[in-house]
C-alpha cells in the first residue's frame, strides 16, 4: 500500500498560502509518511517542474495535474501521465481563462518558486477564475491528453453537488473527491486540498498498487484500490 | 441612488458603505460578475463565500445584497468593511429583490 494525497496546492495558486514551497511542503509530506502527492494548482501547471525535482530528493513521488474552474464554476482536477503533458494541457487552459489581471491584495498571489525556495516570479493573469470550458468540453479536453477527470470536494464550495445540485450522469467521470461519507459507483478520493503549511498530512489515502505511476494510478481508480481510513477501520472492525 | 436608500427599500443592512449606486445586477457565478458587472452597481445574490468581497472591490461593486434568508460569514463582513462595500440582507429571492430595484429606476 502506497500513501498519498492527490490534491494539494502551492504557493502559485492565489489563495494558497506563500508559504508553500517545494522544500517546506516535502518536509511536512515526508514527515507524515506521505510518499505521492497529486500537485494541483488553480487553472496552471507552473510550479510542476521544479516540485517534481524537489520532491524527489525526499524521496516523494508527485502525481502531475492541475485543478480547472468550468465555465459552471465547478472544480475539476485533471491527473496526466507527466509534467510535460501537464504543461501542454495547461497551455490550452491558459488561453480560455479571461484575459483579467490578478489583483494580489483581494485574490491572493500567484508566486512562482525555484529549488531553493526562492520566488522567481508571479503569474500575473487571474487564475482564481473560470474558464469558458463548459463540464463536457473539459472532459473531452482532458481525455484529448490522456488524463483523469475528477470532480474535486464534490459537496464544497466550487464542487460539483453544490453547484449543479446533482452529478451529471454525462460527462463519464473517472472519480470523484469528497469530504465527507458519499455513496459511488465510482472510486472516492480523500484528499488534504492543502492551502497551507498546517494542512499537510490532514488527509490520505492508501493505494493498492505497487509503483507510484500514472498508470498504476489509473488502474486503481478503475478497480477501486483506493482506500480511506474509514475503509481500513471497517475492514478491522 | 444613495447606499442607505436601500434600507428603505426593506433590506436589512449588515455594514456599512461608500458611495452611490447607479446600476444592478444579478448572478451567482463569480466569474461573471467580474467580466460584466459595471462600476457603482448594486449586485443580488446567494453566494456569501469571501471572494465576493474580491469581486466586488475588482470590479467596483458598491453593495451587495444576499438573497434567500442566506448568512454572510463572519469573515465575509469583516472584509467588507474593509473594503467599504455595503452589505445587506433579504429574505425576498433574487427575482423579487431586483423588482424593487427596479421600479426604483435602476438599470
Amino acid at each position: 500500500m502506497i500513501v498519498g494525497d492527490f490534491h494539494v496546492h502551492t504557493c502559485l495558486s492565489p489563495c494558497a498560502d506563500i508559504t508553500m514551497v517545494p522544500n517546506e511542503m516535502a518536509k511536512r509530506f515526508f514527515h507524515h509518511g506521505i510518499e505521492w502527492v497529486g500537485i494541483k494548482d488553480h487553472n496552471t501547471c507552473g510550479n510542476l517542474k521544479v516540485f517534481e525535482k524537489v520532491f524527489s530528493k525526499y524521496g516523494i513521488k508527485i502525481l502531475p495535474g492541475i485543478e480547472i474552474q468550468s465555465i459552471e464554476e465547478v472544480h475539476v482536477l485533471g491527473y496526466f501521465e507527466s509534467v510535460e503533458v501537464s504543461q501542454e494541457f495547461s497551455k490550452i487552459i491558459y488561453s480560455h481563462l479571461p484575459d483579467i489581471k490578478n489583483d494580489p491584495e483581494h485574490f491572493g498571489y500567484q508566486l512562482f518558486v525555484n529549488e531553493e525556495d526562492h520566488f522567481t516570479g508571479m503569474e500575473d493573469r487571474i487564475l482564481a477564475s473560470s474558464t469558458d470550458l463548459h463540464l463536457d468540453e473539459l472532459f473531452k479536453l482532458i481525455k484529448a491528453f490522456n488524463g483523469l477527470f475528477v470532480y474535486a470536494h464534490v459537496e464544497r464550495t466550487f464542487g460539483v453537488l453544490k453547484q449543479l445540485g446533482f452529478i451529471p450522469d454525462n460527462p463519464p467521470y473517472d472519480a470523484l473527491e469528497a469530504v465527507g461519507k458519499i455513496k459511488s459507483d465510482k472510486t472516492v478520493l480523500k484528499s488534504s486540498d492543502a492551502h497551507s503549511l498546517d494542512q499537510i498530512g490532514t488527509s490520505t489515502v492508501k493505494v493498492g498498487v505497487d509503483h507510484r505511476t500514472f498508470e498504476e494510478f489509473k488502474l486503481a481508480l478503475e478497480r477501486r484500490l483506493v482506500f480511506t481510513d474509514e475503509d481500513n477501520s471497517r475492514s478491522y472492525s | 441612488m444613495k447606499i442607505e436608500e436601500l434600507k428603505d427599500l426593506g433590506f436589512e443592512m449588515v455594514s456599512d458603505g461608500d458611495g452611490e449606486i447607479d446600476h444592478g445586477y444579478a448572478c451567482d457565478l463569480l466569474s461573471e460578475v467580474m467580466g460584466k458587472a459595471k462600476p457603482d452597481t448594486v449586485w443580488l445574490t446567494v453566494q456569501s463565500h469571501i471572494n465576493i468581497i474580491a469581486v466586488a472591490a475588482i470590479t467596483g461593486i458598491r453593495a451587495i445584497i444576499l438573497c434567500n434568508d442566506h448568512k454572510f460569514d463572519e469573515e465575509t463582513i469583516q472584509r467588507a468593511k474593509k473594503e467599504k462595500i455595503a452589505l445587506f440582507k433579504t429574505a425576498l429571492n433574487t427575482f423579487e429583490a431586483c423588482g424593487k430595484i427596479y421600479q426604483k429606476g435602476i438599470r
